[in-house]
């Protein structure tokens, strides 16, 4: 009870001192992959976010993305919100769009402003927009209004890259071109069909489908 | 030792610097929050400005809003909004910010980093270098002048003293100090292992930050109309939990026994400058500095109190013979340099 502390007592290295802290540590540390690894269906659905544009890899982008939320912080329309722990502890704290609330105008300010380079620097501008990979925009042809006769062309006016990303045919029926597309998303917020007719398969979800089928090309 | 500067006694340890000190810490704390409303204000005034835009251009096509937005936040700057450059010249937290272009990283975000992406990038040893340079003049000063959660955790701290004047029990539970030293390894070894930065998830500052950045944007969205979407998030209850177990169980239990972060910048300011020292022939061994110091070290010691010293200076003013002073110089070498 009394606030004396004890001083030279708790400062000796000893053997039993080390081991228990280690496991302790390990433990603590283990903790966070062994959550990881377990089988939760949901995290996989929760994972259907997009990074911000100049995000590398998913693997790579977790290395070196510390959570700090400065982009977060500076993105200019507030596309990007913060992970919590819902989808896992890997994920705790790191950015994500969700581009049918708020998708990302490629102003490349989060790019600009991330302490470790998690998201690589590009420039707001066409060249900077044409090197950003968030994932790939896919039009369902049974829900949307063009492929059904009545002409909309909605998400072709919102796309940032019109006429390279998507190109517009017969009744303005959308065209995505993979080798193109960037996934920014502003074609799925701008959808005016609901549920909307183009959305984004997130990068995460391409890398995991090619990791699937090797072969495929 | 050569011995540069010293503090007059009774004005570094006292009741002024005290204040100083709780009013920096306040004052991260409450910038944290307010760089959290900040931007969703921002964005409150864009999205306003954009309502603008489209009821004067083509209001037939209100769903197009993604292509207003995109038509106003890509223009020429002149055409931007002044807000948008003023209102995020401060963001972050503690973890890493940017204050005024001046991008500061803590060394355990770094380190982290490094050891999991095993690259070190050129942003990061910019943002590297104040708290760096600082850590190795100060020692470790973040952690009592800065920290915002070290700032709640002193909060503990007087609660935990308003509980022993009022009869209640405390214990104090001594733990071994090198439990953060080997924590903060095995983190780093971890996250290498796995390619995730562990430590971040459990580090108090970034816990703070992050906690703060989620209840910042739920309350925004409660005020305003525009949904804002936020993560789950709890872990306000892992720092409730520290908060309680350092009023009930132990005194700073987490900064002295467990903070990896703590021990980084301890490791890092194992050189400093700027050290608490005792003048033996005035010393009367009363032990005043030893029962005031949070960390529970030895402010009696003929060299220094150790490399975790965290520069908080509540010793100095209550050294009744006014022993204890802050000395700037270098530190003591085992040559002998001095003639």
């Amino acid at each position: 009870m009394s606030e004396k502390p004890s001083l030279e007592k708790n400062s000796a290295l000893t053997r039993k001192r080390f081991l228990k802290s280690f496991v302790f540590g390990l433990g603590a540390t283990l903790v966070l992959p062994l959550i990881e690894k377990l089988p939760l269906s949901a995290q996989v659905k929760l994972r259907r976010f997009l990074r911000p544009p100049g995000a590398q890899k998913e693997s790579l982008f977790l290395q070196n993305c510390i959570a700090c939320g400065q982009c977060a912080n500076v993105c200019p329309n507030q596309c990007i919100d913060l992970y919590g722990i819902e989808a896992g502890l890997e994920n705790l704290g790191t950015p994500r769009i969700t581009a049918r609330a708020q998708a990302c105008i490629l102003c490349m300010a989060c790019t600009q402003v991330c302490p470790t380079d998690a998201l690589e620097k590009l420039e707001p501008s066409k060249e900077g927009m044409r090197a950003v990979q968030m994932g790939l925009a896919v039009v369902a042809e049974d829900l949307c209004y063009s492929f059904a006769g009545r002409t909309c062309g909605v998400c072709y006016r919102a796309c940032p890259l019109p006429g390279e990303a998507m190109t517009l045919g017969l009744f303005e029926q959308p065209h995505v071109h993979a080798e193109h597309c960037i996934g920014c998303g502003l074609c799925e917020q701008a959808c005016i069909k609901m549920p909307q007719a183009v959305r984004i398969i997130p990068r995460l979800e391409l890398e995991e489908q090619a990791k699937a089928k090797p072969t495929a090309s | 030792m050569s011995k540069i500067f010293t503090t007059p006694s009774g004005f570094a340890g006292s009741t002024l610097v005290q204040g100083l000190r709780h009013l920096i810490r306040l004052a991260v704390l409450l910038g944290i929050i307010g760089t959290g409303l900040v931007a969703h204000y921002r964005v409150f005034v864009t999205k306003e400005k954009i309502k603008v835009i489209q009821s004067e251009e083509n209001p037939s096509l209100a769903r197009q809003s993604a292509l207003a937005m995109h038509q106003y936040l890509s223009g020429p700057e002149a055409q931007r909004g002044v807000e948008q450059k003023h209102l995020s010249v401060i963001r972050g937290n503690t973890w890493s910010a940017d204050i005024y272009g001046l991008s500061v990283t803590d060394p355990l975000a770094a380190a982290e980093s490094v050891a999991t992406s095993r690259k070190v990038t050129r942003s990061l040893l910019i943002g590297l270098a104040l708290p760096v340079i600082a850590t190795l003049l100060l020692g470790r000063f973040f952690c009592s002048w800065i920290c915002p959660a070290g700032f709640l955790f002193d909060i503990a701290d007087r609660l935990r003293s308003l509980l022993q004047r009022l009869g209640m029990p405390t214990r104090n539970v001594n733990l071994w100090r090198g439990n953060k030293y080997v924590l903060l390894i095995v983190g780093l070894v971890v996250g290498a292992l796995v390619g995730v930065p562990v430590l971040g998830a459990f580090y108090p500052p970034a816990v703070l930050g992050r906690e703060i950045s989620a209840l910042t944007a739920a309350f925004f969205s409660v005020l305003t109309d525009y949904p804002v979407v936020t993560g789950i998030s709890l872990s306000g209850f892992f720092i409730i939990g520290i908060i309680v177990a350092e009023t009930f169980v132990s005194r700073r239990l987490w900064c002295r026994f467990v903070c990896p972060g703590g021990g980084l910048y301890s490791l890092i300011g194992m050189g400093r400058l700027t050290r608490v020292r005792n003048d033996l022939q005035q010393c009367t061994s009363c032990t005043e500095c030893v029962q005031v110091c949070p960390m529970g070290l030895n402010p009696m010691k003929s060299t220094s109190p150790g490399i975790e010293c965290d520069q908080c200076m509540l010793c100095l003013n209550s050294c009744p013979p006014g022993s204890l002073s802050l000395q700037f110089g270098l530190p003591k070498l085992p040559k002998k340099t001095d003639a």
